[in-house]
């Protein structure tokens, strides 16, 4: 008998969890942010598909690397520099915001799935003044 | 050298781990209970009840309820394969079911097939099997050779016993009307007339009687073995074996003259002539408790301030693990010692205290080693500090003795070798697989006797002393070469009044 | 798809919590009659915590007897406890948890990446063994291969995913926290998720069990204290009542 109870007492917490973690904050289903060049652009504007990209961007900068340090060739597509120019929004006085600072392009996401991001650490973050 | 209708294996200078046989030893049946008393003694149905498979199913239930171990252990083997090759009785005897696992399995095979979901739905995949006659058998041959000694448990990652699950199966087929001749026999004999060997109250005194007059002759004093000594200090519980039979006799012996040297009264009981306590092997705990209310009536009864508990290996364990429980509190006895305590702790403080007068030379003639029993080295301490079970005993003989060496590392301590009598097996209807399971502590014996020159072995149990009384021959050594360890100490102890052999044995008495 | 995977996590999630807390409960409520701990024992209670310890993280008793087997199942599981901790990322809000188990969750990503491999290797080790060892073999019915073979599936069509054909983890994520979203259509994350909802749909009912169960066995979680202090259960208290 008491297996019962103890069933329902079980049942009564399991269900309060899950209400409780459909509480947890949302997240949008672009990740692009406002103010960067690509928030002015429609979806096929991208390098690539956003399926593709969400996939396998960093596969693709590391070719691009490879290409570009073993090889020389820097006629990829996938260059990070040009991600940066297109993905970095700009603040309210109009300067460059760096794609990895919280909330931005680059963060949002390398956060929300607990992954350090090094390309910064030598890479520009912002656009290029043209 | 003994005759055998068996093959008697032989030594080898290791035990190597065997290729899986089947059914080697599924023709041994230890003899079942012919005479109905022997089970309605102990509380069990006379003979096999006729809805056995209903009956065994419920007891199960029952026990796996009432044993968090029991529930634990079937659920929790993950098949591993750790504890294969562990027991003495499968490595001599190849036989699969002979494994602790393949053990455990004959009853979790049935525990899954009525009692957990994937064995209703699914038996052939997680290995289910219907309780069958050949299962029942199967549990009867099989849960009557093992002796209970938890080696198996030493190695397994979750501690898995198959002890228990052996007590559980044993505890079923008595529950239906199974059991097994000699254990049940043994229980009938102590609740009737209180110890195993069926000793009457007038035989054990006679024994202890001859015992006094021959210390009078050998020595000149008058060292008592009193019985049913009302007020004595010390209750002493031990095998009834001590009374009358080589080498336990000796041992008894040896606990005399330290009782004497000590001087501190003492007293042995009638009612409670026997340390052993066979209710522990059927896993009976109504049994188990009757056999060992006894000790506390006795030490009520004789006004004792102290018990203390002779050389036995599950008499051990159930003196120092259950007896508290079984048989508690013991509050009416001396706070200043453990209850119980065992005569190697006991003799061990007198030794410590430098109260004994020792000649080691006394044992020159033999060099010894030490068998741990697999009940004190796996289920019991001696002393404050865990290990105390495998040094205390140690300290004894080394302070009595002065060629002591142990045998190989991997076969002692916590990972000691069955004797291979243990567990309720000491019975010559299981010769077969006692001298099989002999074999892993004959071959370390042998090496420790070709490499070291070992001419005895000492050991602190009953069932050890008289297993391998049986089957040394089987091995070709002698049956003398095992002693008990009381009668080392026995043997060096010079007591204070002795009659001199030498002229300065006086001077050395000065404390 | 998304549908038909969300109920099946219900589900399994379910069993898994339910079936899990029963056999908890079970194992807790049943009675220990007797002091069994298999000896030399602590005598403390530290002591038992310490030995526990010993049993969880480095498999005492495992190495104490078979070196082979000790090898690759600690191998195996400490793989997998680095490769859940990693998993970790996918079921936690950054913000929900204290910065510092965030940063720790970070940290272990590239470990937990290549634990993938040491489990899949620790397994396969298992497996090898469970065939070629003639006791083993004859102690290993059907669901024994296929547990293992079902986990090595698991970390393989993982691996796939983490080292050949990427999925979108952001979605996952949002799948797995209740914020809508789709699952992606990959097959290795299809074959992952749904070894994975079995492996929670047996784990109350098969010898996974041995996780709760070490925690519960009475030879390792007791204090070897048996004539300092009188152990009885009330069933036995009952027995003596009723006798007396
Ligand atoms: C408290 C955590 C755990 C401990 C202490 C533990 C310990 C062990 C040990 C000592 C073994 C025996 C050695 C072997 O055969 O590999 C084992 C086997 C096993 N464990 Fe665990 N385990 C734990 C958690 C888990 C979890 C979470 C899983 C699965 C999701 C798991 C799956 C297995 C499997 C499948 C086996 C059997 C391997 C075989 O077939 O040989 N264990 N575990
Ligand atoms: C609902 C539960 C789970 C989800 C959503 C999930 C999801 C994933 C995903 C998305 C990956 C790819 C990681 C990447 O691309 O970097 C992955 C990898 C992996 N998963 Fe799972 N998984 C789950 C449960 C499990 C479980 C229970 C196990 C182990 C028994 C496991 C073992 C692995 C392994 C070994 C890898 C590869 C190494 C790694 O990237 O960590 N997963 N899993
Ligand atoms: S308790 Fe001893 S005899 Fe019984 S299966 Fe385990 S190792 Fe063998
Ligand atoms: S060692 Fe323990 S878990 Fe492994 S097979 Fe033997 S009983 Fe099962």
């Amino acid at each position: 008998m008491h297996r019962l109870i103890d069933l329902k007492r079980v049942a009564v917490m399991m269900v309060a969890s899950v209400l409780l973690s459909f509480a947890t904050a949302a997240i949008s289903d672009s990740t692009v942010v406002e103010g960067s060049k690509a928030a002015g652009m429609d979806k096929g504007g991208c390098v690539a598909p956003q399926m593709d990209m969400r996939r396998n961007h960093m596969e693709y900068l590391k070719h691009q690397r490879d290409e570009v340090v073993h090889k020389g060739d820097r006629s990829s597509k996938f260059a990070l520099a040009e991600c940066v120019n297109c993905h970095a929004s700009k603040d309210k006085k109009g300067h460059p915001v760096p794609v990895n600072a919280k909330d931005q392009f680059c963060d949002s996401c390398h956060d929300y799935a607990a992954v350090n991001i090094t390309c910064f650490q030598c890479h520009r973050k912002v656009p290029e003044e043209k | 050298m003994a005759k055998a209708e068996f093959d008697v294996p032989e030594l080898q200078e290791y035990v190597d781990v065997p290729e899986v046989e089947e059914g080697t030893m599924a023709h041994v049946k230890s003899f079942v209970v012919t005479k109905p008393e022997h089970n309605t003694d102990l509380g069990f149905p006379g003979e096999l009840v006729e809805d056995w498979h209903d009956k065994a199913l419920e007891k199960l239930d029952d026990l796996r309820g009432r044993y968090r171990s029991l529930q634990v252990f079937l659920d929790a083997c993950v098949k591993c394969g750790s504890c294969t090759d562990k027991c003495q009785y499968f490595l001599s005897t190849k036989d699969p079911k002979n494994m602790p696992v393949g053990r455990q399995d004959l009853l979790r095979k049935v525990y899954r097939r009525y009692f957990t979901f994937a064995g209703k739905y699914f038996p052939k995949l997680v290995g289910a099997e219907d309780l069958t006659r050949e299962t029942l058998d199967d549990w009867y041959n099989y849960y009557h050779q093992c002796s209970q000694c938890r080696r198996c448990s030493v190695f397994c990652p979750y501690g898995i016993d198959t002890a228990e699950i052996s007590m559980a199966a044993r505890e079923i087929l008595d529950s239906i009307g199974y059991g097994q001749k000699y254990c049940n026999e043994i229980i009938a004999k102590v609740h009737k007339i209180g110890n195993n060997l069926g000793l009457p109250g007038p035989a054990i005194e006679n024994t202890l009687e001859g015992l006094e007059e021959d210390m009078v002759d050998d020595f000149g004093v008058e060292v008592k073995f009193p019985l049913d000594v009302k007020g004595a200090e010390v209750l002493l519980v031990t095998p009834s074996a001590d009374f009358f039979v080589e080498p336990h006799v000796d041992g008894l012996i040896g606990y005399g003259k330290v009782f004497h040297e000590a001087g501190i009264s003492w007293t042995m009981s009638t009612t409670a002539s026997e340390a052993g306590n066979f209710g522990m092997f059927i896993g009976s705990y109504e049994n188990m408790r009757r056999v060992a209310l006894r000790v506390r009536e006795a030490a009520l009864e004789l006004g004792v301030k102290r018990i203390v508990f002779g050389e036995c290996g599950h008499a051990w364990r159930v003196a120092y693990a259950f007896l508290n429980t079984l048989a508690g509190p013991f509050d009416f006895l001396d706070p200043d010692y453990p209850v119980p305590q065992h005569i190697c702790e006991f003799t061990d403080d007198l030794i410590k205290e430098g109260r004994l007068n020792l000649d080691k030379s006394q044992n020159d003639d033999m060099v010894l080693t030490f068998h741990d029993s697999c009940n004190v080295a796996r289920a019991t301490r001696m002393g404050d500090k865990p290990g105390g079970q495998f040094e205390i005993p140690r300290n004894v003989i080394k302070a009595v003795c002065n060629n002591y060496v142990d045998m190989h590392q991997d076969t002692i301590g916590e990972k000691t070798f069955c004797c291979g009598g243990g567990g309720g097996l000491l019975t010559d209807d299981l010769m077969e697989t006692r001298v099989n399971g002999a074999v892993p502590r004959m071959t370390a014996l042998q090496n420790a006797m070709n490499e070291k020159g070992v001419t005895h072995m000492a050991a602190i149990c009953a069932i050890c002393k008289s297993q391998f009384t049986k089957v040394l021959p089987y091995f070709g050594m002698e049956m003398d070469q095992i002693v008990s360890v009381h009668q080392l100490v026995g043997n060096a102890l010079i007591l204070t009044t002795q009659k001199s052999e030498g002229d300065d044995e006086e001077q050395e008495n000065d404390d | 798809m998304s549908f038909f995977f969300a109920l099946l996590f219900i589900l399994a999630s379910l069993v898994f919590v339910v079936g899990l807390t029963l056999k908890i409960i079970q194992y807790a409520k049943t009675p220990v009659p007797l002091k069994i701990v298999t000896t030399p024992a602590p005598v403390t209670k530290s002591g038992v915590v310490l030995r526990m310890f010993r049993e969880v993280v480095f498999f005492e008793s495992l190495f104490k007897s078979t070196k082979w087997t000790w090898i690759f199942s600690w191998v195996f599981h400490m793989a997998l406890l680095l490769v859940l901790i990693r998993h970790l990322r996918y079921f936690i809000e950054p913000d929900a948890v204290p910065a510092v188990v965030w940063t720790l969750i970070e940290l272990v990503q590239p470990f937990g990446m290549y634990a993938g491999f040491g489990m899949v290797l620790g397994l396969v080790g298992l497996f090898l063994r469970r065939v070629l060892v003639d006791r083993v073999r004859y102690i290993s019915a059907p669901s024994d291969y296929l547990m293992l073979l079902m986990l090595g599936f698991i970390g393989f069509s993982g691996l796939m995913m983490t080292f050949v054909v990427h999925t979108d983890i952001v979605a996952i994520k949002q799948f797995f926290t209740f914020n809508g979203g789709q699952l992606p259509a990959d097959f290795p994350l299809i074959i992952h998720l749904s070894l994975v909802a079995l492996l929670m749909l047996i784990f109350p009912f098969s010898k996974l069990l041995h996780v709760p169960g070490i925690f519960f066995s009475p030879t390792r979680n007791q204090v070897d204290n048996p004539r300092e202090k009188r152990h009885i259960v009330p069933w036995a208290k009952a027995l003596e009542e009723e006798q007396n």
